[in-house]
């Protein structure tokens, strides 16, 4: 009985996809922010009621509720300390990778936010408490993406 | 004295890797059927109202409320869905009730991940599409930074994450419904794949197939079904922020702040000490402490269910199986692994879940029998 119980079954299934293209609008303070960074610079803003610096600047304080200015972003230096990190060894699809990723947090220096990037250094190079700063892409490279910085690098 | 709702009825099957031979339509009618035996209701007459917690993208359709009612007894009447973990699901069926309008409700969640050939690809597509996707990288990298500023702000160690998954795994052994039960060494999960430094391989919860329905019910109706009420003392549901940059690295905000709501609910002041035991999210290890300090649980029986690590991971219907878990705790119906506290049955218990990563949510329950 029991090896009826366990005979073959044709299991069937069916094969399918979601295929869905969007567009992402960036926005008015992201479009400043990415705007920045073709021209090299990180824009970031301020809500008074907080005291807290945000980076990605933001039309509106999460914390506050408050409207926040566009015209009151202002340019912080390109110097950090990085708050966390990770090597990250699988793909986007799970494969696994001869090169880690690393990824890391990053307060900006005058800002209260984690950015969150890529960082260049060797792992053996990297610990919780350095210096770090942008290493932008080549001018003529820049899209006003997030990709126009290629990673965080120490700084000694 | 505030009005409570009730769990009366629940219904899960065992979780397994696989389960090619049925469609989430049975599974979701086998258990329906379990949780309405369990409280001896009919779900076409007795039922006002049906919430299924489940995402377009993990089920491969779009619309997917369409596609829940009529396997739960729910066609025609009033159904809804959640995008979100099935404990927010039973947060939306309490309010429901406390309205006074709805007397019984049905909140069902279920994963038949081992259909969902790229879940990779449904977790990139959770990630900020300006600022985080176009970098590139397996979305794991966010539990891998929490994880490194965890250790490194808070007394804990890699050794002490890496006990999370060995407890959790034993504990899984002696519960049926649990699928990833094993016995390992610290040694063993210190040395498994690297995925996401410090976060490795058997840290991290595998996905499993299941489904769970939980029936609550208002007090008065409760006290005339089947099996004696477990009464829901506090809940709360918390939404942290989607920006990365201002979220706590190294500590769950929204857990923290679920909690002290719930408790106040509850009127539980010293939670290690009022509290017998809990199940709480245990996605990847470093979570279970995380979610054990935030709560203020570190001190009493974590996971005696083996939690998601040794029972597998079913998406959105992860914090509906710890809820059941927890539900047969009290009622003395985990058999062979009943907790006992001074040989009685436990009293009460805090059921908490989380969302996942890119996620900063929350959602936690106090239950408790009379
Ligand atoms: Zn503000």
């Amino acid at each position: 009985m029991e090896q009826k119980e366990n005979r073959k079954k044709e299991i069937i299934h069916f094969f399918g996809q979601l295929p869905v293209e969007s567009l992402y609008t960036a926005g008015i303070a992201g479009e400043r922010f990415l705007l920045g960074l073709k021209e090299g610079k990180f824009l970031a803003n301020y809500c008074p009621d907080c005291d807290f610096v945000f980076l990605p600047p933001k039309l509106y304080c999460e914390f506050c509720f408050r409207e926040l200015k566009e015209e009151d972003l202002k340019e912080i230096e390109n110097k950090g300390i990085l708050l966390s990190y990770t090597f990250t060894h699988i793909d986007t699809n799970g494969n696994r990778l001869e090169n880690p990723i690393i990824v890391g947090v990053i307060k900006m220096n005058g800002t209260d936010t984690g950015f969150v990037h890529k960082l260049l250094n060797k792992i053996e190079d990297i610990e919780i408490g350095m210096e770090v700063e942008a290493v932008f892409a080549p001018k003529e490279r820049r899209r006003g993406s997030i990709n126009d910085i290629v990673g965080f690098q120490r700084i000694d | 004295m505030r009005r409570r709702v009730c769990i009366v009825g629940v219904g899960m099957t065992p979780l397994k890797a696989l389960s090619p031979e049925v469609s989430y339509k049975e599974m979701m009618f086998e258990v329906a059927n379990k949780a309405y035996n369990d409280c001896g209701i009919n779900p076409r007459k007795d039922v006002d109202t049906f919430i299924c917690c489940s995402e377009d993208y993990i089920e491969g359709t779009s619309i997917f409320d369409e596609y829940v009612p009529d396997q739960l007894g729910g066609a025609l009447k009033q159904v809804h869905t959640i995008p979100s973990d099935g404990l927010f699901g039973v947060c939306a069926g309490i309010l429901q009730i406390l309205t006074g309008e709805f007397k019984i409700a049905v909140i069902e969640a279920h994963a038949k991940s081992s259909n969902i050939l790229t879940p990779d690809g449904v977790h990139m597509c959770a990630l900020d599409p300006i600022y985080i996707r176009p970098l590139n990288v397996n979305p794991i990298f966010i539990a891998g930074l929490e994880y490194n500023s965890f250790l490194y702000n808070h007394l804990f160690t890699k050794e002490d994450c890496a006990e999370v998954v060995v407890k959790n795994k034993k504990n899984a052994l002696k519960n049926p419904y649990a699928c990833y039960g094993a016995n390992l060494t610290i040694e063993d999960v210190l040395n498994s794949f690297p995925i996401s430094y410090p976060l490795n391989e058997l840290e991290i919860s595998s996905y499993a197939d299941g489904a769970c329905v939980v029936v609550l019910a208002s007090e008065e109706v409760a006290k005339d079904l089947k099996k004696k009420p477990i009464y829901i003392d506090g809940f709360s549901f918390i939404q942290g922020s989607p920006n990365l940059e201002v979220r706590s690295w190294d500590f769950p905000r929204a857990t923290e702040e679920a909690g002290k709501r719930a408790y106040e609910m509850a009127g539980i002041n010293n939670p290690n000490r009022e509290i017998d035991f809990c199940e709480i999210d245990d996605t990847y290890s470093y979570k279970e402490l995380q979610h054990a300090i935030a709560l203020n649980l570190n001190e009493t029986i974590i996971n005696p269910s083996g939690g998601s690590l040794g029972m597998g991971y079913i998406y959105e219907g992860t914090g509906l199986m710890r809820l059941i878990m927890a539900v047969l705790q009290l009622r003395g119906e985990a058999g062979s692994f009943q907790v006992r506290i001074n040989n009685d049955l436990p009293r009460k218990a805090v059921v908490q879940s989380w969302r996942g990563i890119p996620t900063e949510n929350s959602c936690v329950l106090v239950l408790s029998r009379e």
